[in-house]
């Protein structure tokens, strides 16, 4: 399926509103690095520990926070890479049992006769399966359960 | 706890510090307590957010699925502007179900309502496409249903975003923002699905109907009920009596109706009634798994599977049924590989069962259930030449 759809749902995460997204999260990293480094530095010169402490605990919220927003980013990549699935139909002959895989077209159901000619024995062809290939949820699956990609 | 931790860590480097140390302790209280109170607020706020985007998202299935729909039906005599008025028009269809506050016969009630709608639908796709025939007819019918889901779907959807941010009541806001996920599944499903009725590509629910088809393997089919076929195939001796509804276009039947009359046909006779239909698949389940078990696997509101329960009861029928695992996506989307080759593991199946529980002579029906799109009745058999060519094409959507 090619719908409309697909496309809508790439538009969703653009070019521009990611870079501006990464942009933010690289800066909120450098700064919480920043924050990390300048209350390590206050600790070994012993000035006010209290400071630092918190100096130090917003640096490590910021970096889970920026970690937390680069995992989403790549998630939304992910999702957006859908691809249109590709519908195909098996057609085989009356006669001989020959069968060739092409692209489904509008129109053909399964156990249709389609008005070709085998080129093995010039028998009648009929559409004996249709289906998509893919699967791409099956594969997501199995990734996340850490399986072999194919049964 | 995390309040408490940083009040017992504070205490302590308060002793280590001196002076200005109390200002940043005073500054941290005063922060945990307005973050304390501003936390609740935020939650509905990201919450809130979340359903937005959500609704924002039906919004777009439920007019892409329209769109479609028109775009469709504008090859059958109507302009897309009158289409998309009469369309409008017919978008809140809604069908009440029957009072079981006196259950008596609210089996044959709600079979009315069904077949009123059923009705209903058929003649308002006639008048939106009136040079469609009949199984571009019912595809057109299937999607319009999907249609008219998906913009009930977000009507309930934006009904409780608006009293939520109306109220601000946490309760409902929570409630629809933890059913969401469910939700744009579920939509996503009939929005995928426009696409395959829109084509006549069959779909993942088909796979009943195609068991059926290969089963027939090219026997000659008649109409036994109301859009539903039967043929008679011998396996091993033993005679199978296979219903499916009538394709190509995307019909359900009346699968109940034809075995109750099957039955009567052959008195007792029947041994067995095998029913094959698609199942939802609990999540790390594979696609295309077949599971076997007893009882009607079929999904209508109740009537059919009513009917096929009483008559098996009845007469002392075996009533077993194979399940073809998908989820609702793969259900209402283009047939996958996995569920076509699941077909043939059905077929196989069955024949073993047929065989071994049953004696030559028996009399088996094996139902396949489902929507029946891109499904035809019968597969052409070889060594007859030409001729049938013409006459097996009838039945070809437009
Ligand atoms: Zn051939």
């Amino acid at each position: 399926m090619s719908g409309s759809g697909e496309r809508e749902q790439r538009r969703e995460v653009s070019v521009g509103h990611l870079a501006l997204l990464m942009a933010l999260v690289i800066g909120l990293a450098a700064f919480s690095i920043l924050l990390i480094w300048l209350s390590v530095l206050d600790i070994r010169a012993g000035r006010d520990a209290m400071n630092a402490f918190f100096q130090f605990i917003m640096g490590l919220a910021g970096l889970a926070l920026a970690g937390k927003s680069l995992a989403d980013m790549t998630r939304m990549r992910l999702s957006s890479g859908e691809k249109p699935v590709e519908v195909v139909s098996v057609i085989q002959c009356v006669d001989c049992g020959h069968s060739a895989e092409r692209n489904f077209s509008d129109g053909e159901y399964v156990g249709m006769l389609t008005g070709e000619r085998c080129p093995e024995c010039g028998g009648p062809v009929y559409v004996a399966r249709i289906y998509v290939k893919g699967g791409g949820e099956e594969r997501r699956q199995r990734r996340i359960l850490g399986l072999p990609a194919a049964a | 706890m995390m309040a408490r931790a940083a009040w017992g860590l504070s205490s302590f480097l308060l002793q280590q510090g001196g002076g200005d140390t109390w200002l940043n302790w005073i500054i941290m209280l005063l922060f945990l307590g307005v973050m304390n109170y501003y936390a609740g607020k935020l939650q509905v706020q990201v919450w809130m957010n979340d359903i937005m985007r959500a609704l924002g998202q039906l919004e777009r299935y439920t007019s892409e699925a329209e769109n479609s729909l028109i775009e469709e039906a504008s090859r059958f005599g109507l302009s897309r502007q009158e289409l998309s008025k009469r369309v409008r028009g017919f978008k809140s269809f809604f069908e009440i179900a029957p009072v079981t506050l006196d259950p008596a016969g609210a089996i044959r009630r709600l079979e009315h309502i069904l077949d009123v709608e059923r009705d209903r639908f058929k003649r308002f796709v006639r008048s939106i496409a009136p040079n469609a025939d009949d199984d571009k007819l019912m595809n057109l019918t299937d999607q319009l249903a999907g249609v008219i889901m998906l913009d009930r779907v977000y009507r309930i959807v934006r009904h409780y975003f608006l009293l939520g941010k109306k109220t601000q009541n946490l309760i409902y806001i929570a409630q629809i923002q933890m059913m969401i996920p469910e939700i744009l599944r579920i939509a996503k499903a009939y929005w995928k699905s426009a696409d395959a009725f829109r084509k006549g590509v069959p779909v993942g629910d088909s796979v009943g109907p195609l068991v059926a088809l290969r089963l027939l393997d090219g026997a000659q089919t008649r109409e036994i009920a109301e859009d539903v076929i039967y043929g008679e195939v011998d396996v091993g001796g033993r005679r199978v009596l296979v219903v499916k509804s009538k394709g190509p276009g995307g019909r359900l039947g009346k699968p109940g109706e034809a075995i109750g009359r099957l039955v009567d046909m052959f008195g007792g006779r029947i041994r067995a009634i095998i029913m094959v239909d698609a199942a939802a698949k609990l999540e790390g389940e594979e696609t295309g798994e077949v599971a076997e078990g007893v009882g009607a696997a079929i999904g209508d509101p109740g009537p059919e599977k009513w009917k096929i329960e009483e008559v098996a009861a009845r007469a002392g029928i075996d009533l077993i049924s194979f399940a073809v695992k998908m989820s609702p996506l793969e259900a209402l989307t283009p047939m996958t590989r996995e569920v076509d080759s699941a077909a043939d593991e059905v077929i196989s199946r069955i024949r073993e069962r047929i065989e071994s529980d049953y004696r030559p002579g028996d009399v088996v029906i094996v139902a396949g259930i489902g929507n029946t799109v891109g499904v035809g009745n019968e597969i052409p058999r070889g060594g007859r030449g030409d001729s049938d060519v013409g006459v097996r094409r009838e039945g070809a959507a437009s």
